[in-house]
């Protein structure tokens, strides 16, 4: 187990250099350049090619990209040429806030999906479970800036039942960055309160896609398990039909399961980036959007480093649970 | 009244002796055919068991035998109630099964277990053998914490494991003894009638004779009764002390061992014991085989009147209008065949 983690680890190194090289090439493929997008339209060919050559951005691309790496090993993950804050300080602001968001998100997908999946693998044919499914479909199939804008407009603009955008007044005191865990440990209820009311929409919207997907997974893995021996074998014995889906049939369906939390947890990264700007969330999806269309170099740098490095880890996590959960599997 | 089968007078006839631990009637088990995506409507069922009548003796080893796909095992597990038969009853020291409530059949299985036919399939992987072992104990309310420990430790001595295997999951053992843990299971709870369902024909044939071997020593120690299911005929002549055979659905012939090993009454069980070889040269040579033609018809749409008689070399125009009865040709020699002997 500890030489299969040294070595899942010592392949880190790797992966996240490679995801270094495409993105300092990708950014740089993308027409404009940061001075075009500091000094607007009107600015002369020679104004630009000024403050590029200022800004460091005229040298040769392995330099550029040697020289970014260097203060990367060292810790240092730069900072935007535009606003001269550092990459670090801002996702000391702006990681809590995506977490925030993010798990929000896994936890309704993750509960909801697994229950909808149990409830429509156990009525199989049914019209819950065609409806569950159809829904799902409509989850997976569904753009979620748009369902986003009009919960939006339905919920807060029309109802006034939720805000429609930010993550509510900050606690007086940010411990973990998490608005909900710190008016939790304040004592806070009205502040909690808040903060969950305008978690609720973007985080539903967040949820769509994995909760669809988790539902899905978790039915046909219910109903592949179901139709194990084994399961004739746990009714054979007397046990209830509880007892036989919580202990028999749920633990052999929930590898798969897991599976698919650990891979939506990596792709709700990139529902981040839409969801945040939906709502006006300030965290790393509307950062890293900003520094896009900033063409702020370093800062997308180093964000999808940050993001690549979260959905290497979070595979790795859900790699270690598959021996926990299945006695089968050995790592060595 | 003669197509209808199952009625009262054949299920009497089969009554037995008073010394009955089972006795099925007319049981039915049809898995309904369904056609469509969205709105499913049944076109047709699968008549895999359709009326079966046959009891088993307090203490004996009753051997139901048959092709694949005659509804040997379905006929089993209608029986223990794992399926919900179509039709007939189940009468289980008296008690009707068939009627019973979800709560009162839970508390039945106490006394009646199964021992599954695929060892790598019927144990769950993610459970230590003691879960697996031990489950039923905790569910009867037989014992827990440290007498259940010590129980299973018992078990599996009395199957013929290491007691301390415990704590090891199915995949660690070999297919002989997953088999000895599934059968370690169903005697946890000390049940008084097992159905066996071709415990053996998932092993390799070494150990095959092991396993009926403890069955065997199994059954004396524990006065067991057991449905033992099969196809291997030399295997059921070893173990049992009454045979039936099944065709299609049906229960053609029930008779003692010896009655049926050598006097078979029905032409498919003729032909069914003349395909077992002989292990000795000179007789194997000499033997007269009877070599069936044609398949087995399907069971969704089963042959008129005798459903052996597009196979059947005695078969004449009755045979294809009227079901024979199930009727006691001998004492305690029932056949369903207008033409026996």
């Amino acid at each position: 187990m500890g030489r299969y983690l040294a070595r899942r680890l010592l392949l880190l190194v790797p992966t996240l250099l490679g995801v270094s090289v495409i993105v300092f090439l990708f950014i740089r493929l993308i027409p404009g350049d940061p001075a075009t997008a500091i000094l607007r339209e009107s600015a002369t060919a020679a104004q630009v090619a000024e403050l590029n050559a200022k800004l460091g951005f005229d040298r040769p691309l392995p330099v550029q990209y040697l020289e970014y790496m260097g203060r990367i090993v060292r810790g240092d993950l730069g900072e935007s040429f535009h606003t001269r804050l550092t990459v670090v300080d801002q996702l000391k602001q702006k990681l809590p806030a995506t977490m925030e968001l993010a798990l929000s998100a896994m936890i309704i997908a993750t509960v909801a999906g697994v229950l909808l999946g149990i409830l429509a693998a156990m009525r199989r044919g049914s019209i819950l479970d065609y409806g569950t499914m159809t829904l799902a479909l409509v989850g997976v199939s569904m753009p979620i800036f748009w369902l986003g804008l009009m919960l939006i407009y339905a919920f807060a603009v029309n109802l006034h039942w939720l805000p429609p955008s930010t993550r509510g007044e900050p606690p007086e005191l940010v411990r973990t960055g998490l608005y909900t865990l710190d008016y939790l440990a304040a004592l806070d209820a009205n502040g909690f309160l808040d903060t969950l009311r305008h978690l609720a929409l973007p985080g539903f919207v967040l949820a769509t896609v994995p909760l669809a997907v988790i539902a899905r997974q978790t039915r046909s893995a219910m109903l592949e398990v179901l139709g194990q021996d084994f399961v004739r074998t746990a009714r054979s014995k007397g046990l209830r039909q509880q007892t036989v889906i919580a202990r028999h049939v749920l633990k052999n369906a929930m590898l798969p399961v897991i599976t698919v939390v650990g891979l939506q947890t990596g792709a709700l990264l990139s529902g981040a980036v839409l969801t945040e700007t939906v709502f006006s969330w300030p965290g790393m999806g509307t950062y890293v959007l900003e520094a896009i269309l900033a063409r702020d170099y370093t800062v997308v740098q180093s964000v999808v480093l940050v993001f690549a490095f979260i959905f290497v880890m979070v595979n790795l996590i859900v790699d270690l649970s598959y021996a926990w959960l299945d006695p089968r599997i050995k790592y060595a | 009244m003669a197509l209808d089968v199952g009625t009262d007078h054949t299920s009497t006839a089969t009554a037995g002796s008073g010394r009955n631990l089972l006795q099925v009637k007319g049981l039915k088990m049809h898995f309904p055919l369904t056609q469509g995506i969205i709105f499913q409507r049944q076109v047709g069922a699968v008549r895999a068991v359709d009326g079966v009548d046959f009891f088993v003796e307090k203490g004996e080893t009753l051997g139901l035998v048959g092709e694949s796909g005659c509804g040997k095992s379905t006929t089993g597990r209608a029986i223990l109630q794992l399926y919900k038969p179509t039709a007939g009853e189940v009468l289980f020291d008296g008690v009707d099964l068939v009627k019973l409530g979800g709560e009162q059949m839970r508390k039945m299985r106490r006394r009646m277990q199964m021992i599954f036919q695929d060892p790598y399939a019927s144990l769950n992987p993610r459970m230590t053998v003691g879960n697996i072992i031990g489950e039923p104990l905790e569910v009867h309310s037989l014992a827990k914490g440290k007498a259940k420990t010590e129980r299973v430790q018992e078990l599996l001595r009395v199957v013929g494991l290491n007691p301390y295997f415990t704590n090891r999951y199915p995949h660690e053992f070999s297919g002989g003894q997953r088999q000895r843990i599934g059968i370690a299971r169903a005697l946890a709870v000390e049940p008084d009638f097992i159905v066996a369902d071709e415990p053996i024909s998932a092993l390799d044939v070494s150990i095959q004779a092991q396993v009926i071997n403890l069955l065997e020593e199994l059954q004396s120690k524990f006065k067991l009764t057991f449905l033992f299911i099969a196809h291997d005929l030399s295997v059921v002549r070893h173990i049992s002390d009454r045979v039936a055979v099944m065709y299609l659905g049906k229960v053609v012939e029930l008779a003692d061992r010896a009655a049926i090993f050598e006097r078979p009454l029905h032409p498919y069980s003729q032909a069914l014991l003349s395909a077992v070889p002989i292990p000795d040269p000179a007789i194997e040579t000499k033997r007269k085989r009877i070599i069936l033609t044609g398949d087995v018809p399907s069971p969704v749409n089963p042959p008129s009147g005798c459903r052996f008689h597009t196979r059947c070399w005695k078969a004449q125009a009755v045979c294809s209008v009227t079901d024979p009865d199930f009727i006691e040709h001998e004492p305690r020699h029932w056949a369903a065949c207008h033409f026996p002997g």
